[in-house]
């Protein structure tokens, strides 16, 4: 279940900034904090990584969104858990292949 | 879920404090160090030639590092280089062509500029001047050298050089029969004392100054003496600080020489052998008169340490010392002067003078023991002094008053014979009277690269009169809003450093290249291409010179095919690469004085190379550490030992030079008490209209001041911070008072930097100038402080 | 795997540890500012974007006169104090995404881009040898702030790269507002490592950044490693040979002909 903070700069065009925060309202693993200027922030939680990034990527198709993502925590067990356990075989791997 | 409720307001903190702090998203730019692409640069700056890594990504310069390749700067920059990527990007850059129309300066187009500027050319062919700049590429100067030389059949070029380092050239010229140092850099590597003659490299030059200082670091002993008239950062670092009274340089010089002869320290071998005595004739020239060594230590015997003491206030105990380090043959000695010595009404007599101790002791042609003259502008070498971009000379160390120089040029420009003219031009400051005085000899002047309404001595004298003469038009290519720009009939917005391809020239003979990697902004465009789109218009009018002894266009230019490639045309002007056209055609001038250059790729290839650059039998090209040294420059034959083989005396010989101390044209009296000196700071460069738009450097030093003395300040009543009158006989300016400051003046004496267009120094200072060199003096005059609005005591 | 010196509560470090994790598995680059307006260490905003607060600098630098004459005791005494302020090696280090947020702003601050020499937040002698070794040569902490040491071998003339990010107080009374500037800075990058728990790779150029400890040490503000105690760096973490010039051939482009 990661959560990220993210720091959102809306674009300069009042139509597009307008659907972007519609957008960011309907959207229930995003919860909205400060806004100041054209910059707002904002706070993701989902079920995992995959999940995170599609949000991330879903405010990006916005024209004119940037999204820096400031905080990122994936401390749970399970999805951290299913990270590295893929991951860590790697150099396994790579040891076998050089013995053979 | 209390731990997930944690971390959610910790990331809703961070965040949220993100949005606070951020600034805005123009500001920002996500980047990745995977997408920069770096590439070479030497920096845009000072005559030190640094070379930059320049980081450009999406199109634009996103970072700087300094370029560990580099021989000059071996991976460090100083605070300007590392900030040197910001000076692209100002947000008042110039980006299209402005004309002046009742009062106002509107836009309009390239082609209605390029037509303004060609029909006031072609009105009035002998009328019209070139006023550039030692910041002009190898390229861009040739081009300009060209067009008005070889086109025009008119010699009114001149640089900003002339300011600068005009005073140096012909202390070189007259001593050794060539421009430029025979030393370079590799000497601060190995020099045992620095001597500092009116310098202040630790601001101006601190790659330079780094190189040295920073050995002590390493656990070597670098002595480095000062001979300042003010204290400044260098002096910090300096085991001996020589105070002299302003312009009393000359008798210092002298004064060492003397001591040398009277106790038999000199060297007497390398003089026998290889110099000439000299000193000035009736009229001041590069030749003078030749004298015997008697005459030449008859001349000297009044300089008794003593009497130098009287004369410069240098005790006569640092005299001794100073003496002494140059008796012993042992000590590897390094000179190190610039516009102290050159800006200066004496200033070819000073540079001689330092040539003239070194030689005199034998301290040169080996590692670490020479005099180095150190320049202000990135090309000031490489453009003005090589390619000759001066009302007198021609590219190649060529000279338009003698015939047969001006058949070679014309020889190898292939215009007719005939076509350049046989008199000199006017120089800077003849130039500016004659633009500044109605009917004067220049009604059209297009200056480039340069911004002498803020650089020019007495401005109100030389520069703004001709601002409300009518038949006078000014034609300015700059990046920034200037002083001059502001003044100007016609401004046209140009490329800088990276946003076109170049070659520079720094100070110790390094020929350096770099290519385009940025776009310029809006219109902004080439000057080498403003030159040949105007000789374009020029041809197309019919206006003589245009064409070449075959019928050809001036600047005519092939492709691969050996097809015309019409580069006056902005869309076409990068199908081909006109700096190597040019450069190579330039080339060929190159090897007339044995300052020979090698080929475009070369440079391409290296972190710049110093002439001369000679291909050797193992098919490599070889650059030249000492000139006049057997075994290092390649003109030297085997067994001469040493060869001045420019020698003005053509026996092979250097000159050492007599001159006698003098008085200024201006000294401080009851009505004017104190001495004025201008100069830099280490955060701006020149007028700052590059620096001033980097916060980083604006922020270090905002605007100008006046450095005082406490106890004057005190006997005045004036306190740190306040602001206070400065007033010379040309003019009054009002500036905050700076005491202890980033230099200290001795009783008598004030300081205010030059690089603030906001308060301009310069219509405050004097145009007298070096008979010789025609360069003026920025660093003496008589001026008076005091409270705004009090009167004048 | 166990980060040695760091209390190993699975939750308390993985924080830290997932945010340069998470970085690089969500191919997403951290940023924080990409032109810095210095303002000082403190975050707050920069007034209307020029206005910067000079620090005033450190009681013990008014200790010293020209040189340090009769304060030299005390002088000696000030510092020596101050060297008890610094953290052991072995003290526990608590990393925190809020510390490498703030890290992160107040580096950008003060740099026009990554690798832009550091501007000097506080007051300083203008022109006499500069003694920033006195503070910097191994980093101090005073009362809540930190003089970090210097990242590169000790050149002598510090003032020659490192500006003040304020005017001189006789001349700042008079100083014009800061011309505008698009520049766009590169960013300080994040680094990546090739396995979970491999060391990740040093991510910007060693150029005047050999002396890790000075960011990453024990005064390391946000960006401090769990190990300060091993010295040999580069061991463990790549450097990268494009990024250190050492590849520099490659570098030089062809001429930009058009086609």
């Amino acid at each position: 279940m990661p959560i990220s903070g993210l720091m959102v700069t809306l674009p300069a065009d009042g139509a597009v900034r307008e659907r972007v925060l519609a957008h960011v309202e309907a959207d229930p693993c995003l919860t909205r904090g400060v806004l100041s200027g054209l910059r707002v922030a904002l706070v993701s939680e989902t079920g995992s990584p995959a999940e995170d990034e599609a949000v991330v990527e879903g405010l990006q198709r916005f024209d004119g969104v940037f999204v820096d993502v400031i905080f990122y925590d994936f401390s749970d067990v399970e999805s951290v858990d299913s990270l590295p356990r893929r991951r860590r075989r790697r150099p396994e791997q790579h040891h076998a292949g050089e013995g053979g | 879920m209390e731990r997930r409720e944690f971390i959610k307001m910790s990331a809703m903190a961070a965040a949220a404090a993100a949005v606070e702090a951020g600034p805005a998203r123009s500001q920002l730019k996500v980047l990745q160090n995977a997408g920069v692409k770096w590439n070479k640069a030497p920096c845009r700056f000072c005559g030190t030639g640094c070379h930059v890594q320049v980081g450009v990504d999406g199109g634009r310069v996103v970072a700087v590092a300094g370029d560990r390749d580099a021989p000059v700067n071996k991976g460090l920059l100083c605070v300007k280089g590392y900030h040197v990527g910001l000076a692209l990007y100002g947000k008042d850059r110039l980006t299209r062509p402005l004309l002046k129309q009742d009062g106002k300066q509107v836009p309009i187009s390239w082609d209605r500029a390029l037509d303004i500027v060609a029909e006031r050319i072609a009105a009035a062919p002998d009328r019209f001047g070139i006023y550039g700049s030692g910041q002009w590429t190898i390229p861009e100067g040739y081009a300009n050298q060209k067009l008005i030389k070889g086109g025009l059949g008119n010699n009114h070029i001149d640089p900003n050089a002339r300011l600068c380092m005009a005073s140096a050239v012909t202390g070189f010229l007259s001593t050794y029969g060539v421009d430029e140092p025979a030393s370079c850099y590799d000497d601060l590597d190995a020099a045992d004392v620095i001597i500092a003659w009116g310098n202040n490299p630790a601001e101006m030059h601190p790659i330079l100054f780094s190189r040295f200082i920073d050995r002590r670091a390493r656990g070597e002993r670098v002595v480095l003496i000062d001979i300042g008239t003010r204290r400044t950062r260098t002096t910090s670092f300096a085991q001996h600080y020589l105070e002299f009274k302003p312009h009393s340089d000359l008798a210092i010089a002298n004064g060492i020489a003397h001591i040398l002869l009277r106790e038999g320290k000199y060297d007497r071998e390398f003089v026998e052998k290889h110099c000439g005595f000299r000193t000035e004739g009736e009229k001041p020239s590069l030749f003078g008169e030749a004298m015997d060594f008697e005459s030449y230590e008859r001349q000297l015997a009044e300089y008794t340490p003593e009497r130098v003491q009287e004369l410069s206030g240098v005790p006569v105990e640092q005299l001794r010392m100073l003496a002494g380090l140059f008796a012993d043959r042992k000590r590897r000695i390094t000179s190190l002067w610039c516009m102290g010595a050159n800006q200066h009404t004496r200033g070819t007599a000073m540079n001689r003078l330092i040539h003239g101790v070194h030689l005199l002791s034998g301290h040169f042609g080996k590692p670490g023991d020479g005099p180095q003259s150190l320049t202000g502008q990135p090309s000031a070498c490489g453009t003005a002094r090589e390619v000759g971009t001066l009302a007198h000379a021609l590219p190649g160390g060529r000279i338009v008053k003698n015939a047969e120089h001006r058949k070679q040029c014309e020889a190898l420009w292939n215009v007719p014979e005939g076509r350049i003219a046989a008199k000199p031009g006017f120089h800077t400051v003849k130039m500016w009277e004659a633009f500044s005085t109605e009917g004067g000899g220049i009604d059209t002047l297009w200056v480039q690269v340069t911004n002498p309404a803020q650089s020019l001595p007495n401005v109100r004298k030389l520069f703004q009169p001709s601002r409300k003469l009518a038949d006078k038009f000014l034609i300015v290519s700059d990046v920034y809003p200037t002083e001059t720009t502001r003044h100007a009939d016609l401004v046209l917005p140009s490329a800088m450093w990276v946003e076109k391809n170049g070659i520079f020239g720094n100070s110790e003979r390094r020929t350096q290249q770099w290519f385009k990697m940025v776009e310029p902004p809006g219109e902004a465009r080439d000057d080498c291409w403003q030159v040949i789109a105007v000789a374009k218009r020029l041809h197309d009018l019919g206006v003589p010179g245009m064409l070449d002894r075959d019928g050809r266009f001036l600047f005519h230019m092939e492709d691969a095919a050996g097809k015309e490639v019409p580069v006056w045309d902005w869309r076409r002007y990068y199908d081909i690469n006109v700096d190597e056209r040019l450069f190579s055609e330039y080339r060929g001038f190159s090897r007339l004085k044995h300052k020979d250059l090698a080929p475009y790729d070369e440079y391409v290839k290296s972190r710049g190379l110093r002439w001369p650059v000679v291909k050797g039998d193992d098919g490599i090209w070889h650059e030249t550490r000492y000139r006049f040294v057997e075994g290092e420059d390649p003109y030297v034959e085997k067994g001469e030992g040493f060869s001045f083989y420019h020698s003005t005396s053509k026996n092979g010989r250097a000159q050492i030079w007599y001159h006698p101390h003098a008085t200024p044209p201006e000294v401080p009296d009851a009505e004017y008490p104190f001495w004025l000196c201008t100069g830099r700071v280490l955060e701006h460069w020149h007028t700052g209209s590059m620096t001033m738009r980097v916060a980083a450097l604006r922020r270090a030093m905002p605007n100008a001041y006046v450095e005082m003395h406490r106890e004057d300040a005190r006997a005045l009543g004036l306190r740190n911070g306040e602001m206070v009158r400065l007033e010379t006989r040309r003019g009054a300016l009002d500036l905050p008072l700076w005491l202890d400051g980033r230099g200290a003046p001795p009783r008598g004496s004030v300081f205010v930097p030059f690089f603030d267009e906001q308060l301009l120094i310069n219509e405050l200072t004097l145009d007298a100038h070096d008979p010789v060199s025609k360069q003026p003096d920025y660093k003496k005059c008589a001026a008076r402080v005091r409270k705004p609005g009090a009167k004048a005591t | 795997m166990n980060l040695p010196g760091v209390k190993t509560g699975p939750r308390a470090t993985l924080i830290g540890v997932a945010l340069s994790l998470g970085a690089a598995a969500v191919v997403l680059v951290y940023w924080t500012r990409g032109v810095p307006e210095p303002a000082g260490y403190h975050a707050a905003a920069p007034r209307d974007g020029a206005g910067f607060e000079v620090q005033p600098a450190p009681t013990y630098g008014q200790l010293r006169d020209r040189a340090y004459g009769a304060d030299l005791d005390r002088h000696a005494t000030a510092f020596a104090a101050m060297g008890h302020q610094r953290p052991e090696l072995t003290a526990e280090v608590v990393r925190s995404a809020e510390a490498l947020a703030a890290a992160r702003t107040a580096r950008a601050e003060h740099r026009a881009f990554a690798g832009a020499p550091p501007v000097i937040p506080h007051a300083i002698d203008q022109r006499d040898y500069p003694n920033c070794m006195s503070c910097h040569a191994d980093g101090l902490v005073v009362g809540e702030r930190v003089a970090p040491a210097m990242s590169h071998a000790p050149y002598a003339s510090c003032v020659q790269c490192h500006a003040p990010a304020g005017a001189p107080p006789p001349v700042a009374a008079t100083a014009p507002a800061v011309a505008g500037n698009t520049f766009e800075g590169l960013a300080e990058p994040s680094g990546e490592r090739a396995a979970p728990g491999a060391p990740p790779t040093v991510p910007h150029s060693t150029l005047m950044r050999e002396r890790c400890n000075s960011c990453h040490g024990v005064l390391g503000q946000g960006i401090v490693t769990t190990h300060p105690w091993r010295t040999s760096c580069l061991q463990c973490h790549g450097p990268s040979a494009a990024l250190d010039q050492r590849d520099s051939f490659s570098q030089l482009s062809p001429p930009p002909v058009a086609p």
